[in-house]
């Protein structure tokens, strides 16, 4: 082999294994999401993460991928549409010219599994009312929303990448439009049943299972080291060899930074050292992060990462106080610290790491000049006013069509039993064949067996 | 003293206690969550296509413990709050003759 094709190889590697690393954040999602939320829905919410990654990967294989990485103009990409064999084989040639060292496939499936992260978000806010088909069209919806906006900002020539828009691995194109969505849906579903009383005061719904959110937030954390350290996407970057091991180090001191300021703010502010405020700045953390990881010097990121999590804290019952019932804290710990975290860039971004990434300039700490600043404020507005309102708008006339929350009775009963008809957890419900409390019916159990041989014969 | 008992649908736990709350002023209530079924003899559920029985359903029984005077108000507001619609499935109430009422934090007998 030559030393080019050795470097592609290495590269190769490094991207899949790191996005196989930001796949698995899925189980984080399902575990942080159902954990917060009520064990009559757990199943659903856990499983709808199977679901929207299915449907993230299919539609973002037909269009999505050409959208956001084809070859085409400042706007949009206009090649690359279901991809040929050939196309996703070659290396750094058109349409996906894109990625110069790594085949079209790897640069796919690692930008694919970016888009499924996206959309796990936009459904924390929407937990436990939306119906089940709105996961199938919202989410082929915001996959080609999110698309779009990834291209402006990542893809060679994209308007916002002409600016020099730093955004590492995405704290505005992956997690503040997430949140964006998320928000919109919020507002069109309305709070659950319960959620807020009479008197407009926020009552507490407490997730089931404190536990998995531990363990979410772990398996998410866990994934980070894919999702930042991988969009180097290689394992050289601007002469730097191994430049990724860096790209770790300040994405685990931000979650570091995170998780201890998320306790000690809940404990002075909430005076309460509560474990989800814990979680919520842990993941703040590492969203505020995930624009700045290539940028900043260590101790920058342990305050972007610290400020996250005081966001994460106070934002959470802000947003509440709003009438906006986020039962998990998506706008407040993707939409907000994303804010946070792409302006936090254009403060802190050093120089010399400007130059080994290669985008945009260094930060006004730096450099005294506000340039990347105003480059990051503009990118935010720009994808705020256009990814909230293609949201709201699609969310909308979904709503006027068909209605996108559940039954009143259906939301009562819970949407494991009434969309799937099953339970997360059967035996706390209902006695079920083998389990607590069935040694009185054992007849009963045999007179289903003896159904199911009587249906087999027929047949 | 008279207690007040009522098997319910989970789901009007609430409605139910706020309605006795609220017509007759009484507070007080224990919850027990419990299993069982009336006439339409539990339910059959899927589970990956099959079909399995189940012969009891989720069910709350609660019991208030009243002033004589109050019972019959607080056995209607009980009735007409659990009713759902439904065919079946709502649940009873009943009410017994309670002896030897003792209030644990002041010793105070109250009937």
């Amino acid at each position: 082999m030559t030393h080019n094709q050795l470097l592609i190889a290495a590269n190769t590697i490094w991207v899949v294994f790191a996005a196989v690393l930001v796949m698995f954040m899925q189980a984080g999602f399902a575990f942080l999401e159902a954990g917060l939320t009520r064990m009559k829905n757990a199943a659903h919410i856990a499983g709808k993460n199977v679901l929207i990654f299915g449907v993230a990967s299919l539609v973002y294989w037909l269009v999505g991928f050409g959208l956001a990485f084809g070859n085409g103009n400042g706007f949009v990409g206009t090649h690359g549409f279901a991809p040929s064999v050939g196309a996703l084989l070659a290396v750094g040639k058109a349409p996906y010219a894109a990625f110069t060292s790594i085949p079209g496939a790897a640069g796919w499936l690692f930008e694919v599994v970016f888009a499924g992260v996206s959309l796990a978000i936009v459904w924390g806010a929407m937990a436990e009312r939306a119906k089940l088909w709105v996961y199938f069209a919202f989410g082929a919806i915001f996959t080609v929303v999110y698309s779009l906006v990834s291209h402006w900002i990542w893809a060679p020539g994209g308007w916002l990448q002409r600016f020099g828009m730093q955004d590492f691995a995405g704290s505005t194109v992956v997690h503040y439009q997430g949140a964006l969505a998320a928000l919109a849906g919020a507002l069109l579903l309305g709070p659950r049943i319960g959620k807020f009383g009479h008197d407009g005061r926020a009552n507490a719904i407490p997730g089931h299972n404190m536990p998995y959110a531990v363990l979410g937030t772990l398996i998410l954390w866990f994934g980070w080291f894919g999702f930042n350290p991988g969009s180097t996407l290689g394992v050289v970057s601007g002469g730097k060899v191994g430049f990724f091991g860096y790209v770790a180090l300040t994405t685990n001191l931000a979650a570091a930074a995170g998780g201890v300021g998320g306790i000690c703010v809940a404990w002075l502010v909430l005076r309460k050292p509560d474990v989800s405020m814990m979680l919520n700045g842990v993941l703040a953390a590492l969203v505020a992060v995930t624009a700045a990881c290539g940028f900043v010097a260590p101790w920058a990121a342990v305050l972007i990462g610290f400020v996250a999590s005081g966001i994460a804290v106070v934002a959470v019952p802000l947003v509440e106080r709003l009438g906006i019932d986020d039962p998990i804290g998506a706008v407040a710990v993707h939409g907000l610290a994303g804010v946070w975290g792409t302006l936090a860039t254009g403060l802190f971004a050093l120089p010399a790491l400007v130059a080994t990434v290669g985008v945009g300039r260094g930060g006004l700490l730096y450099t005294g000049s506000p340039y990347q600043l105003g480059v990051q404020a503009l990118g935010l507005l720009a994808v705020g006013a256009f990814t909230f309102s293609a949201s709201f708008g699609s969310l909308w006339t979904l709503n006027r069509l068909w209605g996108i929350r559940v039954e009143e009775h259906v939301e009562t009963a819970g949407l494991d039993v009434a969309e799937h008809g099953m339970w997360g957890y059967p035996e706390f419900y209902i006695p079920v064949p083998g389990g607590y409390g069935t040694e009185s019916h054992g007849h009963l159990v045999g007179h289903v067996h003896q159904l199911h041989e009587q249906d087999a014969e027929a047949a | 003293m008279v207690k007040v008992e009522a098997v319910i649908v989970r789901e009007r736990v609430e409605t139910v206690i706020d309605a006795v709350e609220e017509e007759t002023g009484h507070v007080g209530v224990t919850v027990v969550e419990a299993i069982g079924h009336g006439r339409e003899r539990g339910v059959t559920h899927e589970y990956r296509g099959r079909t399995f029985e189940s012969r009891f359903l989720p069910k709350a029984l609660l019991a208030f413990l009243v002033e004589d005077a109050l019972a019959e108000r607080v056995v209607s507001a009980i009735a007409d709050a659990a009713r759902s619609g439904h065919d079946s499935g709502d649940g009873l109430c009943w009410t017994s003759p309670v002896g030897n009422v003792v209030h644990h934090r002041t010793g105070e007998r109250l009937g």
